[in-house]
């Protein structure tokens, strides 16, 4: 009876219903369907950029069409066709709210739906709140406190407008357009996103956060995020999305920059739970991101550390180059596919600099009908002198049908450097379960605690609001409540 | 009165192989049964499915647990109802600390019982008394569950587990089996301290009387290819430590 | 009684038989079938050649390889494990120098239940030498009580050197233990130092540590022969004085 119970225990991995789904009926302002140098020119005019981005944009889309869509992964997803998506869909608004009374109160209380604390009672968490809804930044909270230490935290709209140097000196430095082919088209099409900039030794006095979705009906979104830190600053920003139910898939392109000066430090944390198409394995976001960070400074440090549980399809390798001496990259991550969805995702170290170090630390977990691969790449440059690695890849099988696959790549030209990798894969012990379930706990409860504690070595490295969600959504994808 | 455990003509398979062949056994409340027998019997196959361990199949037979059908009960339930297992070789679950197992434990114990979780002033109160009885420290408590423990440290935290969950009917699998003197003592204490009259025990042993002289038994059972061959009181283990399990290798034979 | 095998293309056992074979001079490709219930110690010597090889190992058969892979060139395994029980120990021990390229690529597929592979691939790159380790373990979907294990170790002796490990598990079953790791480095800095406090030389303690870093393959010859030939073949090739 209790090996049902167990084939019962997994079964219920997938009855828990995804529970942010949901439509706002906003009237949307949409560019017309497909990709085109008109429709370019129209998000750039809309967006009121100056010439040299307008440029850039032309640039990319010039390359794009002659890229050809890449097909390595470890993932199957039917042709997307690049013409059949609205580029550019804002909610019809006043020219820019100047405070929330003037935000549009069927965003607020969207916002609300979501969990997104941009009422007051954020200030109390600490948190500021750069909130983006369909291509626009609607309102960005506690803008003042933050300027008054010079720290800049914007949406990339703003940023280019009211920063056009620093936005320019920095844009497509990391991941230039050329870099592969949906960072081209990101770079061709971006809609909006964040814009962080540290100043010199200024320490960011609270977790930024955004939280975006994607609403409008075959509206990929193409955010692009820019963060810098000059030296000797610090800041931890918290990225986490939700997005509605749909029957189309959606594609979510982004960019993530991340630029680190000297003895400054970025931690970025994503809990990621994107809708992940229904029990059938119909809908659910393409989420494909490039990440990357440049450690350009001596004793840069940047730490990635996700959640993963949505998304149809997961490609994505939050990146770190360390090219300053003695920079540190790491990168924790705990991503779970179930029912129908697919993954490919991991991270890459590239070591440059003289005793810079790097630590990676991932654990996927497979249910019901899913693909989760991990895919690292570890590289020592030959002047990376006294570098180090060290990474811990495990997979957990839950249920026969799934697959787990872990693929890293590890080259040393250096003979000082060291690179170490490690790599499990099993499924919950037997003796595991019969063990919590000697002590009282159902099935479920003790896949849910087991799991719990295969993602402990992640989940202690988020910020501590980001961790207890992320507790939750692990117990959410994977089962029932937890008791 | 009436049996705590009552088990009548019950059948085993492991694998397709009959290891327990028409066992019968009735435990009284507050009585401390031992089970000897050679290796291979069958000893820990009973304990494992008195807990409903899925990799047996009861083919024939019953086993009753407070007067209802346990074989209609699954792992968990029948833990709920009263029944704690102290295992042999305590299986490690890294990122969970004991604290937070015994956690999720007690509280479906207690929702089980119709009782709210217990808030988290009780709960420390509780696990910090019933750690004290077994010498185990704060730290233990911490660490993920059986992780990087001597033997005779997991022993202590099984016998922990059971003053905190309070279990009617405790089986100690195996439990001086490869284990020193001191260790064997730990154990011994830890059913010392938890004897009561509602609480029966069944231990399954390898005849160390050097256990013996720390518990004293009520009944000691010979267990010969899957049967009960012989029912006799302490002196039973008296017999066997003179003369060995001969004169019960043949009665086994059915 | 180890035979010698020249050349050999294919390599069959019958039921139930146990040899000891080793080859050093290898056709460019051979397949190599245990039979059921058989048993098969293989060694091998390649020396700056391609070469491929493919084994079969069928029900309750075990197949030991040593191979020892040195210069240029690639050396393609592949193993199927195609009988229940079915068991493969692989060592593979490597090692380059000057401007030598060489690739190795393992394929391990468990094509059976209870069956289980262990490899442990042990190189040393020195001179302007690039080592390529690709190694894969795949378990297809169904398969029950499957064990596939795989340790690479490299040491890099000059700055101009370069090892790329590819490991790679392809798993789609879960009733499996599956494991790899792989470290690419120098030796250990303290080992060098407790030689030097025993009054040996930097350069000679690099040495005796080196020979002992792919010894732990190369011992697992069971003839004193051909153990001493293989060691002699290392240090040739990495400049170690014998």
């Amino acid at each position: 009876m209790d090996k049902e119970d167990n084939k019962n225990a997994f079964a219920a991995v997938s009855d828990e219903p995804y529970k942010y789904g949901f439509v706002t009926d906003i009237e949307s302002d949409v560019a017309p369907k497909g990709l085109n140098e008109d429709v370019i020119r129209f998000i750039s005019k809309k967006k009121e950029e100056p010439e040299w981005l307008l440029d850039l944009r032309l640039k990319a889309y010039r390359k794009w069409i002659q890229m050809e869509e890449p097909t390595w992964a470890m993932v199957k997803y039917p042709k997307i066709d690049y013409q059949d998506i609205y580029y550019y869909a804002a909610p019809k608004l006043k020219k820019g709210p100047n405070s929330l009374d003037e935000v549009d109160p069927e965003l607020l209380k969207t916002y609300d739906k979501l969990g997104v604390p941009i009422q007051e009672r954020a200030a109390l968490a600490g948190v500021a709140v750069d909130a983006v809804f369909d291509s626009v930044s609607v309102a960005t909270t506690f803008r003042e406190k933050l300027a008054k230490q010079g720290i800049i935290f914007c949406s990339i709209s703003e940023a280019i407008k009211n920063y056009p140097d620093l936005v320019k000196e920095n844009l497509g430095i990391v991941v230039p357009y050329t870099d592969n082919y949906f960072a081209c088209l990101n770079t061709a099409v971006f809609s909006d996103g964040t814009f962080v900039y540290i100043p010199k030794g200024v320490k960011c006095p609270m977790e930024l956060s955004t939280y975006f979705r994607i609403n409008a009906q075959k509206s990929g979104q193409f955010e692009r995020t820019l963060i810098i830190a000059d030296d000797n600053a610090y800041v931890s920003y918290l990225e986490g999305c939700t997005a509605p139910q749909r029957d189309e898939n959606q594609l979510h392109a982004a960019i993530v920059e991340i630029i680190v000066h000297d003895n400054a430090e970025v931690k970025y944390s994503t809990v990621q739970n994107w809708f992940p198409g229904d029990k059938e394995g119909k809908g659910g976001i393409y989420n494909f991101v490039t990440k990357r960070g440049l450690c350009k400074g001596y004793k840069s440090k940047l730490s990635w550390t996700q959640v993963e549980t949505g998304s149809a399809v997961t490609w994505k390798y939050p990146s770190c180059v360390l090219k300053g001496d003695e920079s540190v990259g790491e990168f924790y991550s705990v991503a779970i596919t179930n029912n129908y969805q697919q993954a490919d995702t991991g991270t890459k170290m590239i070591h440059l600099g003289k005793n810079t170090r790097s630590t990676i630390v991932s654990k996927g977990i497979s249910a019901g009908k899913s693909q989760n691969t991990y895919r690292g790449l570890v590289k020592m440059a030959p002047n990376a002198e006294n570098a180090r690695n060290f990474s811990q890849c495990d997979s957990l099988l839950i249920g026969d049908k799934c697959g787990a696959h872990t693929l890293p790549v590890m080259v040393d030209s250096n003979p000082t450097a060291c690179v170490e990798h490690e790599a499990t894969t099993s499924k919950i012990s037997d003796e595991q379960l019969f063990y919590c379930r000697q002590r009282g706990l159902s099935a479920e409860e003790a896949v849910s605690l087991i799991v719990n504690g295969f993602c402990k070595d992640v989940m202690q490295k988020l910020p501590m609001e980001f961790a207890i969600e992320a507790t939750r959504l692990v117990a959410v994808t994977l089962e029932g409540s937890v008791g | 009165m009436s049996a705590l455990l009552e088990v009548k003509n019950l059948c085993v398979n492991a694998e397709d192989k009959q290891i327990l062949n028409g066992l019968s056994l009735s435990i009284n409340p507050g009585e401390i049964h031992v089970i000897v027998g050679p290796n291979g019997a069958g000893k820990s196959t009973l304990s494992n499915v008195i807990c409903g361990d899925p990799r047996y199949q009861v083919t024939s037979g019953s086993i009753t647990f407070k007067g209802e059908d346990l074989l209609k009960q699954n792992v968990d339930e029948r833990a709920r109802n009263g029944i704690f297992l102290s295992f042999q070789s305590p299986v490690e679950i890294p990122g969970i600390s004991m604290s937070t197992l015994m956690k999720y434990a007690l509280n479906s114990h207690r929702k089980a019982k119709g009782l709210p979780e217990l808030d988290a002033v009780s709960f420390s109160k509780l696990i910090r008394e019933c750690a004290k009885k077994f010498e185990i420290t704060n730290e233990m408590l911490k660490r993920p569950v059986n992780v990087g423990f001597s033997g005779g440290e997991k022993k202590r935290l099984e016998s922990f587990q059971m003053a905190v969950l309070e279990p009617s009917f405790c089986i100690l699998d195996e439990m001086d089996s490869g284990m020193d003197v001191d260790a064997v003592k730990i154990a011994a204490n830890g059913v010392n301290l938890m004897r009561s009259p509602e609480r029966s025990f069944l231990i399954i042993s390898h005849n160390n009387d050097f256990l013996y002289e720390q518990i004293k038994p009520d009944v000691v059972h010979v267990l010969v290819s899957g049967n009960i061959v012989e029912t006799s009181d302490a002196s039973l283990l008296i017999d066997i430590k003179n003369n060995g399990f001969s004169r019960f290798l043949n009665k086994g034979m059915n | 009684m180890i035979e010698l095998v020249e050349k050999q293309s294919s390599i069959k056992l019958l039921e139930g038989e146990q040899r000891i074979i080793v080859e050093n001079s290898l056709a460019k490709s051979t397949s190599v079938e245990v039979m059921p219930n058989s048993s098969l110690v293989h060694y091998r010597l390649n020396k700056g050649n391609d070469n491929k090889l493919s084994v079969k190992v069928h029900e309750n058969a075990s197949y030991k390889l040593i191979t020892l892979q040195i210069g240029n060139g690639t050396l393609d395994i592949d193993v199927s494990l195609e009988g229940a029980k079915a068991y493969c120990q692989s060592d593979i021990a490597y090692a380059l120098n000057k401007e030598d390229k060489m690739t190795i690529v393992s394929n391990f597929v468990h094509n059976a239940n209870e069956t289980t592979s262990n490899q442990l691939i042990k190189g040393v790159a020195s001179g302007n030498s690039y080592a390529t380790f690709e190694g894969k373990i795949l378990i297809p979907y169904d398969k029950k009580k499957v064990e596939g294990n795989q340790q690479h170790r490299a040491l890099l002796l000059s700055k101009s050197a370069t090892v790329k490990a590819v490991p790679a598990l392809e798993i789609y079953a879960d009733d499996v233990k599956c494991s790899h790791g792989s470290a690419i480095g120098n030796l250990n800095q303290e080992q060098i130092y407790y030689l030097q406090t025993r009054g040996i030389s930097k350069e000679e303690a690099y040495k005796i540590l080196t020979s002992a870093f792919l010894r732990e393959v190369t011992d697992g010859i069971d003839a004193e022969d051909l153990r001493t030939s293989f060691e002699k073949e290392i240090a040739e090739c990495l400049l170690l004085n014998v």
